[in-house]
């Protein structure tokens, strides 16, 4: 298990950390960049010294201030995988440079073992960066003690370690447990209880005197579940592992470890056998439906709205949130009412617009269907109320900017700018707004936001969040000519199979400009004309084209020589129609 | 040795003086003021305020402050963003050494390299102190959501603050409503809601927590105020409901559905109504007591139906005396009838010497802090007559409070970004005119253009409330004293 001989191939030694570098950082980039992505656009850091000080509030905050500082770098995915992979192997280096100080022995599996269960919960997108930090932090401490054993370290060590718990909050209870063998095996029997009076007295007086949390979150702040993705499991075993592998360390296991292969010591190749072992593990772990999802929202806050809708189209996703997005894309570029049945939906309207939910995602996306309908007061209030809740993002204090702009409220727009310009990669994008500042022309001259200007509510009403549909009707009152409001009325229409309800839309349709009925809608017009389900209302403009007839006589055909088995029927119509309102009432 | 020490001591000493630019040569004359923010030209200021940091906010390589007395005591500092930020002990001995007269401000910007001279001005140190402490609730001006806030106090006399209630204390409980009786330590409390809410209250040194509604009441006791004798706090009971607006310049609305006043005895722990005009449909809330307790002013509108339009709800200033003895009340006067005049009243401060009352009028409803054309107005309590404050803008004024000498009000205002309040402080002269207000002052100047939290319901006080964390722990995890219902 461990070897003693001095003269260790330096290759064998070397071979394993190289490979894992490089495989992790290729497995990371190329598989699970959407970690990076999703979790950059969690965090705004700002590199100011207030922000700095927001996070020494409460033990552990400096460490969940390094995260975020790692975080950011995400930005480029390339970076935040060398970053992570560097710390594990930094880790799996101390472990073993650990092992050598307290034996004076080589160790290969065990450290190895441990950045293998770290980088496994790493492909997890919401184990954040401050957990491995943690650990790398406590380790190094803990290497320091052992390397020097210096009695006056050792007291510092002792009389100092509150500021250690101030600095990394619950994560330096692994360096409390580590150093507590430590001293029971060295039976130093004086230091252990001045190590834990000096720590209890600390806490305790922090409790009581200095913080402002709960005793709860003062012993296991910034550990949360959510933070290590729920791996609760995974996690605990490895952390305590790692407490206890210096009293492993202890154990030579002589028969194991003098085990070769030929010239090789099998101990030598095991780091080799534990990383095959993890691409084995972690190959299934890359998340297709969140990297599916995280690219078109990538896409979307990029406004790259054709994209979004010909990466779906390429790659359908029934993720509600995906559809949610593509949907706005689709409304954004026009399409939202001849190319609504391309993608699935959901009769429920979840893929159309979100109700108000305080917490979660949906409190992130939420808003974007209201700024895309020109309701910018509550566009802005979603984006308040997550930033209240979570802190600010890069997406969210754009969304701030944006609508403050559109509503000409240039101070407040101004204030939320300069905090965006404190962050390391988004100043361009803050400069770019602060040219719209105090510049009415300017905004509503401006491609993006002089279109949502202009869609602003012309009459004022309450908005009811917890009904976006009742919401649309009071838009679309207030001014008929909405054409983003109106195709999403019409597209709950069609979910719903509202063939009246639409009809009765079209002449306000044809008011608001429209010169050819969207595709979809008139897939509904032609169905309620030719099944006669009602009197058609006048149209001044707005015409039905004879093929989009024709097609339905040709949809009407092959159901009705296939009704007596729908599944066939569904079959047949499928590769012609899958994309047509038809489709959508017959089998939904 | 020594001679190689004196030797750099004298370079340094060198390259500092170089570094320090100060206006020299031919100067020319701007022949207007300064653009400084904050605005803190020509006002009227304690002699025991914090410096007043401010910006130039001109363009130009090095600026020069010479703030000057007129016995020819100056202060000058040099700067090369024009950022001023004065030394607390200098700023001190100046205001002290000019008690009941000016200092003058003189700013100089140096522009390609040639000194120009801004159009001084000068502020006038009063005589009449500011209370030591400035309380103040700090949070996001949101919507409904919140994470963090705090109860903070910060020292009128240095930058020095500190908070006195975090909610994160006790799990993100929302903390709300503090007040002081005549600005005194022993007599605080505040509100908490959430799991575990309750009115905590200052009682024997200790802090305690109560429950003050009873089965009788319909809604919870919501806004405090002392009655003078620290015996009892009278509070309105409201049900609120807010809503958004989809266009509107104002964002939110929020209005009370129904409320009332009740009155606290805190020695014999007793709830009641107070009983005003009972067998008549009104809404009345924001109780204040008059300084001898003698009278409770409070605002009064006509109770609205099931059906109702919110800008139809006025309230009007009202009182009604009472009697401390057997804390019964009298009949109700109406003091001022903002609704006669199209607006609403909220907020009624009487000032400690008894002879003026400054209130909040809008257009409507009582929750001016979000009504963009809220403005402070005072009435002349000898006489009701009713005069606007001289410290109004185009946006919002809203929550007010006395300083313990009556000589400062404190209110809140948007006028800085439209969005969060910002506490001003005014002179209020023997005449109960208002001067010139000035914000807060903070140690960076740039403050209050970065900084997203609001600062809401600025309170004065000469005590220095200190909770420790662990003391509010430990009142907000005891089972709450229950309040009795009483008639009277």
């Amino acid at each position: 298990m461990n070897s003693t001989k001095p003269n260790t191939n330096r290759l064998l030694q070397i071979a394993p950390f190289v490979l894992l570098f490089l495989s992790g950082i290729f497995y990371l980039f190329y598989f699970t960049g959407y970690i990076f992505f999703y979790q950059e656009k969690s965090i705004l850091f700002q590199l100011t010294f207030d922000y700095l000080n927001e996070h020494l509030k409460q033990p552990g905050g400096f460490l969940v201030y390094l995260g975020k500082f790692q975080t950011t770098l995400y930005y480029f995915p390339l970076l935040g995988a060398v970053l992570i992979v560097l710390e594990l192997c930094g880790i799996i280096y101390l472990l073993q440079k650990t092992g050598k100080s307290l034996t004076g022995r080589m160790f290969y599996f065990f450290p190895f073992f441990i950045g293998v269960v770290l980088f496994y919960m790493q492909t997890n997108y919401q184990y954040l960066a401050f957990n491995n930090l943690g650990i790398l932090f406590q380790l190094a401490l803990f290497y320091r003690f052992t390397v020097i054993k210096k009695n006056e370290y050792l007291w510092v060590t002792v009389v100092l370690f509150p500021v250690i718990y101030y600095l990394f909050g619950s994560y330096s209870t692994l360096l409390l447990a580590l150093f507590s063998i430590y001293l029971i095996q060295k039976k130093d029997w004086i230091k252990l209880p001045i190590l834990f009076v000096c720590t209890g007295l600390f806490f305790f007086y922090g409790k009581e005197f200095l913080f402002f949390q709960t005793t709860s979150s003062l012993l296991k702040y910034p550990f949360t579940l959510q933070d290590i993705g729920g791996q609760f499991n995974v996690f605990m075993p490895a952390v305590l592992l790692i407490v206890v592998l210096p009293l492993f360390f202890q154990i030579e296991l002589k028969k194991i470890s003098s085990l070769s292969l030929g010239r090789l010591r099998f101990v030598e190749l095991t780091p080799f056998v534990l990383i095959v072992m993890l691409v084995v593990l972690v190959i299934p772990r890359i998340d297709k439906k969140n990297s599916h999802y995280f690219h078109v929202e990538k896409l979307f806050y990029e406004q790259k709205y054709d994209e979004v809708i010909r990466f779906n189209a390429q790659f359908p996703s029934t993720n509600i949130l995906t559809a949610f997005l593509n949907n706005l894309a689709l409304a954004e570029t026009g399409h939202l009412s001849d190319s609504f049945f391309r993608f699935p939906q959901t009769p429920d309207g979840s893929t159309l617009f979100q109700k108000w939910e305080l917490l979660g995602e949906v409190l992130r996306k939420g808003g974007y269907f209201y700024y895309s309908i020109g309701m910018n007061n509550e566009a802005l209030r979603w984006a308040y109320e997550y930033m209240v809740m979570r802190g600010l993002t890069p997406e969210t204090l754009q969304m701030l900017i944006k609508t403050e702009l559109i509503n000409s409220n240039f101070k407040m727009a101004e204030k939320y700018i300069s905090v965006l310009k404190r962050s390391i990669f988004y100043r361009d994008c803050a400069a770019d707004f602060e040219k719209l500042l105090y510049d009415e022309s300017a905004i509503n001259n401006h491609p993006k936001l002089g279109v949502k200007k202009a869609l602003k509510p012309k009459k004022d009403f309450f908005v009811l969040s917890d009904d976006p549909l009742t919401n649309l009707d009071f838009i679309i009152k207030s001014d008929s000519t909405n054409i983003f409001a109106l195709e999403y009325k019409l597209a709950w229409l069609m979910l719903q199979k509202d063939m009246q309800g639409i009809v009765d839309l079209l002449p306000i349709l044809e008011k608001a400009g429209y010169q050819q009925v969207p595709q979809n809608i008139e897939e509904v017009v032609v169905s309620y004309k030719l099944l006669k389900v009602g009197e058609m209302p006048e149209l001044k403009k707005l015409c039905i084209r004879t093929e989009t007839e024709q097609r339905f006589q040709q949809f009407y055909k092959i159901f009705q020589q296939n009704q007596s088995n729908k599944q066939q029927a569904q079959r047949a119509l499928a590769n012609d129609f899958a994309g047509t309102y038809w489709y959508y009432v017959f089998f939904n | 040795m020594r001679m190689r020490n004196g030797f750099i001591s004298i370079i340094l000493l060198v390259i500092l003086a170089a570094c320090t630019d100060v206006p020299d040569g031919e100067i020319s004359i701007a022949g207007r003021p300064a653009k400084i923010y904050p605005d803190y030209s020509n006002l009227t200021i304690p002699i025991n305020i914090a410096p007043l940091n401010f910006q130039v906010e001109e363009k130009g390589e090095a600026f020069y402050v010479k703030i000057k007395d007129e016995k020819g005591n100056e202060l000058t500092v040099s700067s090369n963003n024009g950022v001023f930020q004065f030394s607390e002990k200098k700023w001190k001995q100046l205001l002290n050494k000019n008690v009941g007269s000016d200092i003058t401000y003189g700013i100089f910007v140096k522009v390609n390299g040639k000194w120009n001279a801004y159009t001084t001005f000068s502020n006038r140190v009063a005589e009449a102190k500011v209370d030591p402490y400035l309380y103040y609730r700090l949070l996001y001006p949101g919507y409904e959501s919140w994470t963090e806030i705090s109860i903070v106090k910060r020292s009128m006399e240095s930058f020095a603050e500190k908070s006195v209630v975090e909610n994160n204390v006790v799990g993100q409980n929302c903390v709300n409503c503090h007040a002081f009786n005549n600005q005194d330590a022993d007599n605080f409390m505040f509100h908490m809601r959430g799991s575990l809410g309750g009115t905590y209250f200052v009682k024997d040194g200790d802090l305690k927590k109560f429950n003050l509604k009873t089965k009788e009441m319909k809604n919870g006791a919501v806004y405090p105020r002392w009655h003078p004798s620290g015996n009892f706090v009278a509070f309105s009971s409201n049900k609120v409901v807010q809503q958004f607006h989809s266009s509107e310049e104002k964002k939110i609305e929020v209005s009370d559905l129904n409320s009332s006043l009740v009155l606290y005895d805190v020695n014999k722990n007793e709830i009641m109504q107070i009983p005003i005009d009972q067998d008549k449909q009104f809404m009345d809330t924001y109780p204040e007591w008059s300084p001898d307790g003698e009278y409770l002013y409070f605002c009064r509108a006509k109770q609205i139906g099931t059906e109702y339009d919110y800008r139809d709800t006025k309230y009007n200033l009202c009182r009604v005396a009472f009697n401390t003895a057997n804390r019964t009340f009298g009949k109700s006067e109406l003091i001022f009838d903002a609704e006669a005049v199209g607006k609403s009243v909220s907020f009624p401060r009487v000032s400690p010497e008894g002879n003026s009352l400054v209130f909040t009028l809008h257009n409507y409803g009582c929750f001016s802090i979000w009504h963009k054309e809220a403005d402070l107005y005072s009435v002349d309590l000898n006489d009701f007559s009713v005069d606007e404050c001289n410290v109004n803008s185009d946006f919002t004024e809203s929550y007010h409070s006395w300083s313990s000498n009556g000589r400062w009000l404190v209110f809140s205002s948007k006028r800085g970004d439209g969005l969060t309040a910002r506490p001003y402080i005014s002179y209020i002269d023997t005449n109960g005119k208002a001067t010139k207000p000035f914000v807060l002052p903070q140690e960076n100047p740039r403050f209050y253009n970065e900084f997203l939290k609001t600062f809401n319901i600025p309170e004065f006080a000469n005590a220095n409330v200190d909770f420790i964390p662990g003391k509010i722990r430990k009142a907000a995890n005891q089972k709450a004293i229950q309040a009795q219902w009483t008639e009277n």
